[in-house]
């Protein structure tokens, strides 16, 4: 292999606890990727069942709004552009695709701020892309996981992929709020329905009520497959185990957690209180593998390799500046830029997380 | 996991993009380093004060707030530039650029804050037509009306300044008012402006405020929605439009959204007459804003 290839290829960093099975170490794993689930129930739930929303009141640009739901998606906007600090702030993953990282985001932009057609079906787009990234999050995990057991990166990727999606987008689909995700994403093309448009009548009006007719259907179906699905996904690790896999426990235990309180939260909570919570934990868990994975890479990039509080502050210029960028695309943007920027920092996080987290090719 | 490949790779540390203090000068890269963290907390110390609080009303503060975040963002970029491995060629030419980008971005601020500040000044009448220059908006004053030039602030806030001069996000001022012959005073002022900030960020958020806005006086009593919002274009103007009749004593009102640059122009025009419609859409036909952006999707 020739030295450009060899710098061509991300580095994979060695965790002195890679032996045992976790990402980074059993007590920073167990608290934030593992145990992320929990502790987000821990704090949103009791968070907004503390008292009257009045107490937190906060006026922004005229508007009242509840500071605990402001900082919660502050948290959630801010764990977008992280990923901005992976794709293009590291070199190696930076040259492995430079033209999605430059011209796409680019080209986007621009049609985002150009049209309100395209801003409004990326913003459509974006509602339920999250739905589906954010499962994908969880199977990335298991994966990395699997990968630290030497299983072969192919061995149950399958069964992993659609094992996240029925734990995490199930839920979804087939529970109370599916309508909520429904009208939201649709909201993003109202200005349809005000120019009279008939696809704007058909998207507003028609197509919501077919779907809430029909959501019957689409729970039974999510459940039919979901079920057995389970059994069969369980089975077939089995059949694994027997062939000389490994099982990670760390997985096993991420799927637990993560399908219960995925099924809790969006079965027995409201929209807010879930989407919050899910969110919530899913930002904790990438704000978590984005500085183990960049810590060094971003201490250089912020000029601060060479002081002992390098790293510290590195994070906290993280953490302060992805902080403002969300609590700006929250709730301060202006404009189609502003707004084009926004929605394509979101969709850029969720297709290049799709592939620069990539376990069969190193990159973690 | 680890792979042969993987640790071969490992020996090879990934190319360098920044200057290493190693083999040159370690105290040039420190102090650039320095600056450039000192012009990241002046960013972050502009930006939460302008998030958190919100661009200040006095002139020579806004200025202050503004020397504060270029020269932060100067400073950052000045010095994250230096102190990088690029050719020294493209170095300078990036700090040229960006120091350049960073000046034009300022005086555009500055030019902005003060036109903004132009709002609250009261109207003319320039033959027949209604002149505000802070708004850069005329509109034809139908003939058997006069203009009483009152302007007034309707605020959220508590402690409101009398001296000032522009409006805060959530405040709404009135600009005028128009007086008949029957109501010199201009009580029931068949035509009404009120302008607040624009803070929309794309088209379908100012729908959405005009269908609460719709929904929400349409389910007043005694209130029928006659015309559902509508969006369209009229020249270089967008403009959103609804229609309610208030009865028992009949009035038909008919609520007009347009954009003016940095401000949302509502106008609400009133009659007693259910036939007055044409008479609505020739006055909106002789609307014109000039020097502005007028597009919603802007």
């Amino acid at each position: 292999m020739s030295d450009l290839e060899c710098q061509a290829m991300p580095t994979p960093r060695q965790s002195p606890s890679a032996k045992s099975g976790f990402i980074i170490g059993p007590v920073y794993d167990s608290v934030f990727i593992i145990g992320a689930p929990i502790l987000a129930v821990l704090i949103v739930i009791p968070l907004f069942g503390l008292s009257s929303s009045s107490l937190f009141g906060y006026p922004i640009k005229g508007v009242i709004r509840d500071t605990r739901q402001v900082f919660i998606g502050s948290f959630i906007a801010a764990h977008l552009v992280l990923v901005y600090f992976r794709s293009h702030a590291n070199i190696n993953i930076f040259r492995t695709h430079p033209f999605c990282f430059t011209v796409v985001p680019a080209a986007l932009l621009i049609a985002t701020a150009m049209s309100p057609w395209i801003m409004g079906i990326a913003g459509a787009v974006a509602i339920w892309w999250d739905v589906y990234h954010s499962s994908l999050q969880t199977f990335g995990f298991g994966r990395i996981y699997d990968a630290k057991q030497k299983n072969s990166p192919i061995a149950g990727r399958d069964l992993d992929y659609w094992m996240n999606l029925v734990l995490y987008a199930g839920p979804v689909l087939a529970g109370a709020h599916f309508m909520d995700h429904v009208r939201q994403s649709l909201e993003q093309l109202l200005f349809l329905k005000a120019s009279q448009s008939p696809i704007g009548v058909l998207l507003m009006e028609t197509t919501p009520d077919f779907l809430q007719r029909h959501q019957g259907y689409l729970t039974a179906t999510v459940l039919a497959f979901g079920l057995p699905f389970a059994i069969f996904y369980l089975y077939s690790y089995y059949c694994l185990q027997r062939q000389g896999y490994r099982v990670s426990w760390q997985k096993v235990w991420l799927l637990i957690v993560t399908g219960s309180v995925s099924i809790y939260v969006w079965g027995f909570h409201s929209f807010l209180d879930a989407f919050f919570v899910m969110n919530f934990f899913h930002a904790l868990q990438y704000f978590a593998i984005v500085w183990f994975t960049e810590q060094q890479n971003l201490t250089r990039i912020f000029r601060l390799d060479r002081f002992s509080f390098g790293k510290s502050l590195t994070l906290a210029w993280i953490v302060v500046f992805c902080f403002l960028y969300g609590y700006w695309a929250g709730y301060h943007v202006t404009g189609v830029w502003g707004s084009g920027l926004a929605v394509t920092t979101a969709i850029m996080h969720f297709w290049y997380d799709g592939f620069i987290w990539s376990v069969r090719k190193q990159q973690v | 996991m680890t792979t042969g490949m993987s640790k071969q790779c490992e020996k090879t540390e990934s190319p360098p993009i920044l200057e290493s203090p190693k083999n040159g000068a370690p105290r040039r890269y420190t102090l650039l380093a320095l600056g450039f963290n000192l012009g990241l907390v002046l960013v972050a110390i502009s930006m939460i004060w302008d998030l958190w609080f919100g661009k200040p009303f006095a002139t020579a503060l806004e200025r202050f707030w503004l020397v504060l975040y270029s020269v932060g963002l100067g400073l950052s970029a000045w010095t994250w530039l230096a102190s990088s491995t690029l050719p020294l060629w493209m170095r300078r030419a990036l700090i040229c650029g960006a120091l350049a980008l960073i000046a034009y971005g300022g005086v555009d601020s500055a030019r902005e804050f003060d036109a903004e500040g132009q709002v609250l000044l009261p109207g003319r009448i320039v033959r027949d037509r209604f002149v505000h220059d802070g708004l850069g908006v005329s509109f034809k004053v139908p003939h058997n009306m006069r203009l009483l030039r009152d302007v007034s602030v309707t605020s959220p806030y508590s402690g409101q300044d009398a001296s000032r001069n522009r409006l805060r996000f959530g405040e709404q001022a009135t600009l005028f008012r128009m007086a008949l012959p029957n109501d010199p005073e201009g009580k029931s002022s068949p035509i009404r402006l009120h302008v607040k900030p624009f803070q929309f960020s794309r088209l379908d958020v100012v729908v959405l405020q005009v269908l609460n806005q719709q929904t929400g006086l349409a389910s007043q009593q005694g209130v029928r929605l006659v015309r559902p919002m509508r969006l369209y274009q009229l020249g270089q103007l967008d403009i959103v439009e609804f229609e309610i009749l208030r009865d028992p004593k009949p009035a038909l009102t008919r609520y007009v959204y347009l954009r003016s640059g940095s401000y949302l122009l509502t106008f609400v025009l009133t009659s007693p007459n259910a036939q007055d419609r044409a008479l609505f859409d020739d006055f909106i036909q002789s609307i014109q804003i000039t020097h502005r952006t007028t597009r919603f999707n802007a």
